[in-house]
């Protein structure tokens, strides 16, 4: 019980309110806690005289009980929701972890690790209600978490033809996005609207060279994810006149936009307006977003022991690094490497791009 | 080298052991009082939460704009309203409603249903308490309050949704289908309800801003109208103008001043108050601030202008009266209402809409007011600000925010039905004729120039208001007078919408009304509204959760 959104100037005085009365939220004394349900099997191999190393992974956890609060229905009234135990997940994968140690060949040697991790997740139960909870990116039951839902975009309308012949679409016309009908009614509404993409990589993977030859020393890493998607929103703000405040910039592709002079465009028409409603959520906004980075190079040199007598020092080193050398991707916007949101979601909604650093440095050691 | 490991954990609440079995079998429901917990003061709680449902803001603002109880987006479903802001796309959804696309999964529609839903449980919770208590003062007085508060949250419902859920206090809401009651046959039971109200409650309120008998005489006078049941419209409307209780505003200016706050026209409103959290300022209309110049109005988004054809209907001919005749009307862009229109005018405009080079609650509106000019246009809503400088305004946000109540129901709206119910009985045409000029003379005599804060000017503007002569007073010129005049009396006010359903007309005027103010705003082209779209279906998130009880 409390105060909140339920006072009321119950005087009339545009005084002091009178505190309200209002259930601010359902307790469940039987909540408890989540079961996990973990199986490992792995292989730890050493080789070479353990220059080699090779660990495999594999694991299986089942979470049952999982929390979650189940929709109830408005007519239940405000803070009728509790938590309670009702859903289940399934996560199973493996991790591969190479590492490798070079002996001495007349003062160079260099050493290796990569890692390689894959996992499929499944949502196998919510509650005894529902079978889906979200919006644009959804926990649905059978599905991985965070998909993302919504309407399958089919290219644009080019032809008059093509008008005449799709589904009733309000605001259909050429030029637009044509949206797929996926039940086959006749008729493009919600109930066209399906999984749409996955935030979950097939693979991510990490590779760390690092190379020396006496002083001097390179060492590098890549990081990569492939097999997901991102929901690139800001495509609604750069391609779409109708999106935001009219005097707000736009991006350079929308002078590439569809007109009967550039019927073969990808990006719709120039448009003040959206009847055709296109700023809903689309395969138009999801698109792969599997990269390969070089996160940083560091060059280093470690000045000889005789060099730093006079010094009284036991050791000097001398490095310049590049933080997010490149980035290798066919993800159309800024950054492929974006922070998760809500499930595990990869929504772009234009963080500020990572750096690139360059940065120059000296360790002493006395 | 190999491993392999089972690591199984469980857990349990250890509380749940602990629990002796005295402790199982006598339990204190949750979220409910028991009723030795009852008394006056928990009651008066219980009283204030059911009223202040009527603010719509339960959990977030933003739900409380999207499902507004101001109903102003259905304004913006009216040929009255557009949606404003910076661009269509901002609140898409409530664009949607605006060109006339009707999805279930719409957010204002989940929103609206969970507000007016949250305040019929609220209001639910409050009667069961009187019910409980065995000694409390004013048992019937606050009963039929809650009666009125309840039909007002189940009268919007049924004229927003198809098919809606209908149960009563003493229901257990779970199982209860949103089939088994059409429309009118709930607003017949809402009648039935008010009825009893009438003749329980006292004639005095409790206090200014509670409901006394004439309250729920007008909200049966409302609910009738919207089922043409035009007897009870005129007897229930005649009780609240015979009660004395009300009387039209001086001047049309009042409605917005603080200082007349549940007096004169206001029979149902909300009790907007700033404190310091601003739990209770009107949050439906939060983005309606005008965007204004010199952040007189904080940075205010500029949703909610009135359309070009509303504006058009304020143009008066050579006796002031309005065109009823289209065809009559000044024709051509020249002649369009705007700041720049030199013919006769209604002023009631000037205190409903903003002009360019007139006054906004005595400040010069011009083109750095508009956020959305080539868009929207001109015309940003006045009814719920009051002047920059008032004390009682939140400097900052939320915008525009101030101790100004918002009317729900009031007391022009009930002349104007009895005119209607006269006019639709054809009988006493002459009475309905003499109730309209009494609005008409209200705003004839809203014309001085000095009445602060200033928003008519009439050295730029030629303000002239008739009344209807008797001369040609027939059934069908005077249904045209009088739905002319709810129009012209009541916009912005959210009952535009509702008017034309329940005049049976929604589908062609928005049609043609598509069609001739496209020309001026392009985003309209192409926007249609088809008879099934009139009344919303029932948000998909209720349908999924209900899990086949509703439609």
């Amino acid at each position: 019980m409390y105060a909140g959104n339920a006072y009321y100037d119950l005087n009339g005085s545009n005084g002091t309110p009178i505190a309200g009365i209002a259930l601010a939220s359902t307790g469940n004394k039987d909540l408890r806690w989540e079961t996990t349900t973990q199986t490992n099997a792995g292989i730890d191999l050493g080789l070479f005289n353990n220059a080699l190393t090779i660990n495999f992974d594999w694991y299986l956890k089942d979470t049952k009980d999982m929390i979650t609060a189940p929709p109830v229905l408005s007519t239940a009234g405000e803070g009728a929701s509790y938590l309670a135990n009702t859903g289940d997940m399934r996560n199973m994968g493996f991790e591969l972890n190479v590492d490798y140690h070079s002996p001495d060949y007349h003062g160079f040697s260099w050493s290796g690790n990569f890692n390689l991790g894959h996992y499929e997740n499944k949502v196998v139960k919510l509650n005894d209600f529902v079978n889906t909870i979200g919006g644009d990116v959804r926990l649905m039951v059978g599905q991985p978490m965070g998909v993302y839902y919504g309407y399958v975009a089919d290219g644009l309308f080019r032809t008059m033809e093509d008008v005449a012949n799709h589904a009733e679409q309000t605001g259909k016309g050429l030029g637009r996005i044509r949206y797929r009908d996926i039940d086959g009614n006749g008729l493009i509404d919600e109930k066209d609207q399906c999984v749409i993409g996955n935030p979950n990589p097939n693979v991510s993977m990490g590779l760390n060279l690092d190379f020396k030859y006496k002083g001097v020393s390179l060492s590098m890493f890549f990081y990569s994810e492939l097999g997901f998607d991102i929901i690139n929103s800001t495509k609604r703000q750069l391609q779409f006149m109708s999106y935001g405040d009219r005097s707000s910039n736009r991006s350079v592709e929308i002078l590439n936009a569809w007109s009967a002079e550039n019927p073969d465009a990808t990006i719709p028409a120039i448009s003040a307006t959206d009847v055709n409603n296109e700023v809903r959520m689309s395969t138009y906004y999801v698109e792969n977003g599997s990269y390969l980075k070089m996160k940083y190079l560091k060059l280093g040199y470690d000045l000889p022991q005789r060099a730093l007598k006079p010094w009284h020092c036991q050791g000097l080193n001398i490095y310049a690094q590049l933080e997010n050398v490149f980035t290798i991707t066919g993800y159309s916007g800024l950054d492929p490497e974006l922070p998760l949101g809500g499930y595990g979601a990869r929504i772009d909604n234009g963080p500020y791009p990572r750096s690139r650093n360059f940065s120059l440095g000296l360790n002493m050691n006395f | 080298m190999q491993r392999h490991t089972v690591i199984t954990t469980f857990a349990l609440c250890a509380a749940l052991l602990c629990t002796s079995c005295d402790s199982l079998l006598n339990q204190t429901p949750y979220g409910a009082f028991t009723a030795d917990q009852l008394d006056d003061q928990s009651v008066e709680g219980l009283l204030a939460a059911a009223y202040a449902g009527l603010n719509a803001h339960y959990f977030g603002n933003n739900e409380a704009f999207a499902g507004p109880s101001t109903n102003w987006i259905f304004d913006v479903r009216s040929d009255d309203a557009y949606k404003g802001g910076g661009a269509v796309t901002m609140e898409a959804n409530i664009h949607q409603l605006e060109i006339g696309v009707i999805n279930s999964d719409n957010v204002s529609l989940e929103n609206k249903w969970q507000n007016d839903f949250y305040g019929i449980t609220r209001v639910h919770k409050a009667m069961k308490a009187l019910d409980e208590i065995a000694d409390i003062s004013h048992r019937e007085q606050m009963m039929g309050e809650l009666t009125i508060l309840r039909s007002w949250f189940y009268f919007d419902m049924v004229r927003i949704f198809k098919h809606v859920p209908y149960f009563g206090y003493t229901e257990d809401p779970s199982s209860v289908r949103n089939d088994v009651y059409t429309q009118d046959s709930i607003m017949r039971m809402l009648q039935a309800d008010l009825i009893r109200a009438y003749e329980t409650m006292e004639e005095e309120s409790l206090s200014p801003a509670r409901f006394n008998r004439y309250t729920a005489a007008a909200l049966m006078a409302k609910i009738s109208a919207q089922l043409s049941d035009w007897p009870n419209v005129e007897k229930y409307a005649q009780i609240v103008i015979q009660s004395g209780k009300y009387e039209l505003y001086n001047n049309y200016l009042d409605m917005s001043k603080i200082e007349n706050d549940n007096q004169y026209e206001s029979i149902i409103a909300l009790q907007c108050v700033v404190t310091s959290d601003f739990g209770q300022v009107n949050w439906s209309n939060l983005l309606n601030t005008t965007y204004s110049e010199g952040n007189l109005y904080g940075t205010g988004d500029d949703f909610f202008l009135a359309s070009q054809n509303l504006a058009d209907c304020f143009r008066t001919d050579a006796n002031g009266l309005p065109y009823l005749d289209e065809s009559l009307a000044p024709a051509g862009d020249g002649n369009r209402m705007n700041g720049g229109y030199r013919g006769n005018i209604d002023p009631r405009v000037d205190f409903t809409m903003a002009r360019l080079g007139l006054p906004f609650r005595g400040h010069l509106y011009t083109r750095r007011w508009c956020r959305a000019y080539d868009t929207y246009g001109e015309f940003s809503g006045k009814k719920w600000l009051v002047e920059p400088e008032s004390d009682q305004m939140v400097k900052g946000f939320p915008w525009g925010a101030s101790n100004l109540n918002f009317i729900f129901l009031r007391y022009a709206d009930i002349i104007l039905l009895y005119a209607e119910s006269l006019i639709e009985q054809n009988k006493n045409l002459d009475i309905a004729r003499q109730q309209i000029n009494l609005i008409r003379e209200k705003a004839s005599r809203s014309v001085d120039p000095y009445y602060s804060p200033v928003d008519v000017n009439p050295m730029i503007s030629v303000y002239k208001v008739g009344e209807y002569p008797s001369s040609g007073w027939t059934q069908d010129y005077a249904r045209k007078a009088v739905r002319m005049e709810r129009r012209l009396e009541l916009a912005m006010e959210g009952h535009r919408w509702f008017d034309l359903c329940r005049w049976g007309i929604a589908v062609e005027t928005m049609n043609e009304y598509y069609r001739t103010e496209s020309e001026l705003r392009s985003y309209l082209r192409g926007a249609s509204l088809s008879a099934q779209d009139v009344y919303m279906p029932t948000p998909i998130d209720e349908v999924r959760t209900a899990d086949g009880l509703y439609k």
